[in-house]
């Protein structure tokens, strides 16, 4: 069994020892859940740098309200919804400021997130990345949902904030959006 | 190319696995930056917009929250060294000095007793084994009473001090619970001494908490399952010097000191024991929990930590018994465990959980998280209290079960003896394939997990029982 102690720290903090905990705590949930968290933004927004960057303000979320929480047993669920809504924050800040078309989108696609990912990942897989990407917000969030997160459709809808129909009809439209795009050319 | 007529049905299994190519390609995280100025909590500056924050029901609760409840014997230490040496339970104020606890010089306890089969073999009757905290080596074996095999433990501050209790090894529909005392004498001759208390055998016994002073012993009871009678929990306290009743409470409610509620609860048939008593506070005062579901709108979880005072008059068992903490859940049980593990002061309850939501690391792996995280009573000081968590993250084989706990709490909730087991896929009889057991202490700058032997009592299925 591969075993990995928590080890927080975080200099610079004016502490207390109640904002020392928060830091400790926070920090120590950080090195437990941050990589899976940031494959589910890079999910969401299929850029790492921003990934990265919306995880990071969600556990700065965390430490800001650590003291406010009812349960922080919960911590990770509280992050996880944060993570979801700074996509969706993110995605709208960059569909007002630079609105992406198809023609983008199938550039990226010739851009494997790394060299090694360039080696993991099949080309046939790599279209359906690109397209995944020009799906609207929340298809693409319907998708992660449903297929990487592997929620239930009733989760889903906690999850996305919407109904379980809302889930089905998202879900569906997407698949069938993603599947005419690859039909098409597309991506 | 497709065409329209393509039937997708093999696209979403297809998405879920570009999906999770591309999630591998991230392996780590760049450092979190907790400074100051990260952090909003240095002098206002602009700063680039927030991200919305949502309070609403726990989500992507994709995977239950494990609550695990390892039936450990209830043990507790003292503050400050003060014991009570009320015998009547007339005189709460403890009188100080009269036992010190007796530590390592790291704080821990010295020695643990725990069930361990009397032949060495899995099913045999259990009896008992007294081991050294920090070396593992045993110190003395007690084999049960004949037709008996022991079923819980429980330690005094003394550490030399331990309440057994014991059932018939002949079962039957009712099986009378019998009390013994064993006092340890390490390097003495005979190192350990089993004399039976004075107390009749018990019917229907669920849980048993030895006082810190060794003088009073908690008894808990569920009738129901073995008189078929009205379902009812008691609560009583016996004198160990006598063996006579002192106090007594009842109550209808199923949901108090072991819940109805609970998965897998079975009175009376086996002589199941649970680790849902302890002695705080001085010895003024015994703790119980209370587990309910709520369903409906609200919460769907509600778990109390309910403190009696050992002066109440005799009574209703949950009128007369007042709130330590109390906490609520949608989705999973609040604080984890249904028994979470109080400090001997009373101002500390340890909540266990464990989620192995991470999902795959590889192919072959799943990481599991496992958080001790102190919680405050009503008794605790709320602005200085330390609410600083353990977190381990471990992989352990896909298809595998984790079984964390909390052994032992130190009095002021400080020192902590923990554990957490594997049991692989296909591990002959549950076996626990990967044990680990040690001694989690409060630093400056965080929790420091130092490992000990694993005692014994660890390593199997069975029902369990370990006192320090």
């Amino acid at each position: 069994v591969d075993t990995l102690d928590t080890g927080p720290d975080a200099p610079g903090w004016p502490r207390t020892a109640s904002q020392e905990d928060a830091a400790h705590a926070v920090t120590a949930l950080y090195q437990a859940h941050a990589v899976s968290m940031i494959r589910i933004a890079l999910l969401m927004l299929g850029d790492r740098s921003t990934a990265e960057d919306v995880v990071q303000e969600a556990f700065l979320g965390l430490f800001r309200r650590w003291h406010g929480l009812n349960d922080t047993g919960k911590a990770e669920a509280y992050v996880r919804s944060a993570v979801l809504n700074g996509c969706r924050d993110a995605v709208k800040r960059r569909d007002r400021s630079a609105r992406r078309d198809l023609v983008a989108a199938a550039l990226d696609r010739r851009e494997p997130p790394s060299v090694e990912g360039a080696a993991l990942i099949s080309e046939d897989r790599r279209r359906i990345l690109a397209g995944l990407r020009v799906l609207p917000g929340r298809q693409r969030e319907a998708l992660v949902c449903r297929y990487y997160l592997e929620l239930s459709e009733e989760e889903t809808a906690r999850a996305m904030g919407v109904s379980r129909g809302t889930v089905k009809s998202t879900t569906s439209r997407a698949i069938a959006a993603l599947g005419r795009m690859l039909g098409e050319g597309l991506c | 190319v497709l065409n329209e007529n393509d039937n997708l049905n093999w696209l979403p299994a297809e998405t879920a696995a570009a999906m999770r190519d591309l999630a591998r390609t991230v392996t780590e995280a760049p450092p979190l930056r907790l400074t100051a100025d990260a952090t909003g909590l240095a002098p206002a500056r602009p700063r680039g917009p927030r991200f919305r924050w949502s309070w609403g029901a726990p989500l992507l609760a994709a995977v239950a929250v494990v609550a695990l409840a390892v039936a450990l014997g209830i043990v507790r230490n003292l503050p400050s060294a003060q014991l009570t040496p009320s015998a009547t339970l007339t005189t709460p104020t403890p009188a100080p000095g009269t036992t010190a606890p007796v530590t390592t010089a790291g704080g821990l306890p010295e020695y643990y007793v725990a069930l361990h089969p009397a032949s060495g073999s899995h099913g045999a009757p259990n009896g008992l084994v007294v081991g050294d905290t920090v070396t593992g080596k045993t110190v003395a074996v007690v084999a049960p009473p004949a037709h008996s095999t022991f079923v819980s433990v429980s330690g005094a501050a003394d550490d030399r001090t331990f309440a057994v209790a014991a059932a018939p090894t002949a079962g039957g529909p009712a099986l009378d619970i019998g009390f013994y005392l064993l006092t340890i004498t390490p390097g003495g001759s005979p190192a350990a001494r089993l004399t039976q208390l004075p107390m009749e055998p018990l019917p229907g016994v669920i849980a048993t908490a030895l006082s810190a002073s060794g003088k009073e012993l908690a008894v808990a009871t569920a009738n129901s399952a073995v008189t078929g009678g009205p379902a009812t929990r008691e609560l009583a306290v016996y004198s160990v010097a006598t063996g006579r009743p002192l106090r007594s409470w009842s109550t209808g409610n199923t949901s108090a000191i072991v819940s109805d509620a609970m998965p897998g609860v079975q009175f009376g048939a086996y002589a199941d024991q649970y680790p849902a008593l302890s002695w705080t506070d001085a010895d003024r005062v015994v703790e119980f929990p209370v587990f309910a579901r709520t369903g409906g709108t609200g919460p769907g979880y509600l778990v109390e930590v309910r403190g009696m005072s050992v002066t109440a008059a005799d009574g209703d068992l949950i009128v007369e018994s007042k709130i330590l903490a109390s906490f609520t859940g949608l989705d999973a049980p609040p604080c984890g465990t249904f028994f979470p593990m109080l400090s001997g002061n009373g101002t500390t309850l340890f909540c266990l959980v464990s989620s192995g939501q991470e999902g795959h690391t590889n192919p072959t792996t799943v990481r599991w998280q496992l958080m001790w995280q102190p919680r405050a009573t009503t008794l605790a000081n709320a602005e200085k209290f330390r609410s600083l968590p353990y977190i381990k993250v471990i992989g352990v084989p896909t298809g595998s079960a984790v079984y964390p706990a909390t052994a032992w709490v130190s009095s002021a909730g400080s020192t902590v003896l923990i554990e957490w087991s594997v049991v692989a896929p296909g591990a002959a009889g549950g076996h626990r394939t990967s044990i680990r057991f040690g001694e989690l202490t409060l630093k400056e700058d965080g929790w420091k997990f130092t490992p000990l032997p694993a005692p014994a009592i660890f390593a199997g299925g069975g029902l369990p029982g370990i006192a320090w």
